[in-house]
């Protein structure tokens, strides 16, 4: 080694030495979560776990896939996810615990008068084959389609449940699937789909019943379930996470949101 | 040749008039208040984390006590060691830098005063206490993928019988365990059917 590259290696080492450690994060669970689920619990709990357990979550919302994506990659040590997990999910390492479970909604904007359409008009109405409010029933107003992006949780599971064979159509995409809902409070005639727990917060949507099933019926066919996945079995702090959501305060708080605790 | 000489020295000067740089620096700094972690203790009992063990197709059930790690926070007061680039520079020609900056770092260590001490969280959940069996606990099994949900009771041996459920065939690949305890549910345990297909 010549005399200069000698000398460079020796600053660079002493430099190394003179480094502070990596700055650790402790009692901090770093988590993903889909927005919908975020957006049915809100802030209110993650202030709630802290002031309970004494720990931290820190919270970053993106879609189902995303999330459970940024989980597989080691960018966060849990996901909140409105998505089940493939078998190959599971057989990778991913564990799912499903915590509630939701009724997907078909939701318009107020002026709406219709209360119940078939699950026929629902498929023909997203679909794009009924362009009229008009033709099941209602005012004289064009069907305005507005999704959520094919990538979240919202859209997959009301295609894969409600939609059958039928292609979805839409007028507006929405970047979240809360977004939609907000989108749909503000244009009429406009038609989406969302998870209860989300509409319920706004007063100016209609949700309707599908084939009369109204979706606080216990047989109402559209659901979806929330589950909190992990990296292989939960333990230390993510377990406290996953006591917290099973704890009763939290149960009774899913109840009073509408949802429904799975594990009771 | 001539400008290169008055360069040298110039350099030279300057690394002569670096020679103590490091301490002195430290010395006229002004005092710094940083809070340094002292010894770690127990503190409240947050839960009863529980173990779910097979061994021969029994699974027994056991429970430790979890409580929150506490660590000791004092404040202090002191000076921060400075002029480490310079004390880097001074190393190659003098080797003396290393003892400007040992003579910084001893200077600053020796003006720490303490101005306080709490005691906070560290942020960990350590075990408290002695595993122990857990007998007559109530026992949810959850099949995520049907949704269904068994109940069950340990014996008084904290023994469960779960060879006959976990034969039936189903399309659930893992099935959550978990155990109620004064209406709140605890997580055991998830047993992984992945790999016996």
């Amino acid at each position: 080694m010549t005399t200069p590259k000698k000398a460079l290696f020796v600053l660079l080492t002493a430099l190394a030495c003179a480094l502070p450690p990596a700055v650790l994060a402790q009692g901090v669970v770093n988590a993903s979560c889909s927005s919908q689920i975020a957006e049915a619990f809100g802030r209110v709990v993650l202030d709630d776990f802290k002031k309970t357990t004494g720990l931290g979550v820190t919270l970053h919302v993106f879609s189902s896939q995303i999330s459970v994506n940024r989980l597989k990659n080691g960018f966060c040590e849990l996901a909140a996810s409105a998505l089940k997990l493939s078998p190959e999910d599971k057989k990778s390492g991913l564990v799912a615990i499903p915590i509630c479970k939701d009724p997907m909604v078909v939701i318009a904007c107020k002026e709406i008068t219709v209360s119940n359409l078939s699950l026929t008009e629902v498929r023909r109405l997203f679909s794009g084959h009924i362009t009229n409010w008009k033709e099941v029933g209602g005012p004289d107003l064009p069907v305005r389609i507005i999704t959520p992006i094919q990538e979240t949780a919202a859209y997959v599971n009301f295609v894969r449940q409600a939609m059958g064979a039928s292609q979805m159509k839409f007028d507006y995409q929405a970047a979240k699937a809360s977004t939609a809902v907000e989108a749909v409070s503000h244009i009429p005639g406009a038609i989406s789909f969302a998870t209860r727990s989300v509409v319920s917060k706004y007063s100016n949507i209609k949700t309707f019943s599908v084939d009369g099933m109204k979706p606080t019926s216990k047989k109402y066919p559209y659901m979806q379930t929330f589950s909190l996945i992990t990296r292989g079995q939960p333990s230390g702090v993510i377990r406290e996470v996953l006591n917290y959501s099973l704890s009763e305060k939290v149960r009774e708080n899913m109840k009073h949101l509408g949802l429904t605790p799975l594990v009771d | 040749m001539q400008l290169k000489k008055i360069i040298s020295l110039i350099c030279l000067a300057g690394l002569l008039f670096a020679m103590g740089c490091a301490s002195g620096l430290t010395m006229v700094a002004p005092r710094v208040e940083e809070i340094t972690e002292g010894e770690k203790g127990m503190g409240d009992r947050i839960n009863v984390v529980y173990m779910l063990e097979e061994e021969k197709g029994i699974y027994t059930l056991t429970r430790q006590p979890y409580c929150k790690e506490t660590v000791e926070k004092i404040q202090v007061s002191r000076k921060r060691p400075r002029g480490f680039i310079i004390a880097l520079c001074e190393l190659p020609l003098y080797g003396l830098g290393a003892v400007d900056y040992l003579v910084a770092k001893i200077y600053a260590n020796a003006s720490e005063e303490e101005m306080g001490r709490l005691i906070g969280n560290s942020g960990k959940i350590i075990p408290c206490g002695e595993v122990e069996p857990a007998a007559h606990e109530e026992i949810l099994l959850q099949f995520p993928d049907s949704e269904r949900i068994k109940r069950l009771l340990t014996d008084n041996k904290a023994t469960l019988q779960l060879e006959e459920l976990l034969k039936e065939k189903g399309q659930d690949l893992q099935i959550n365990v978990f155990v109620k305890k004064e209406n709140n549910i605890l997580y055991i345990k998830t047993i992984d059917k992945t790999f016996h297909f």
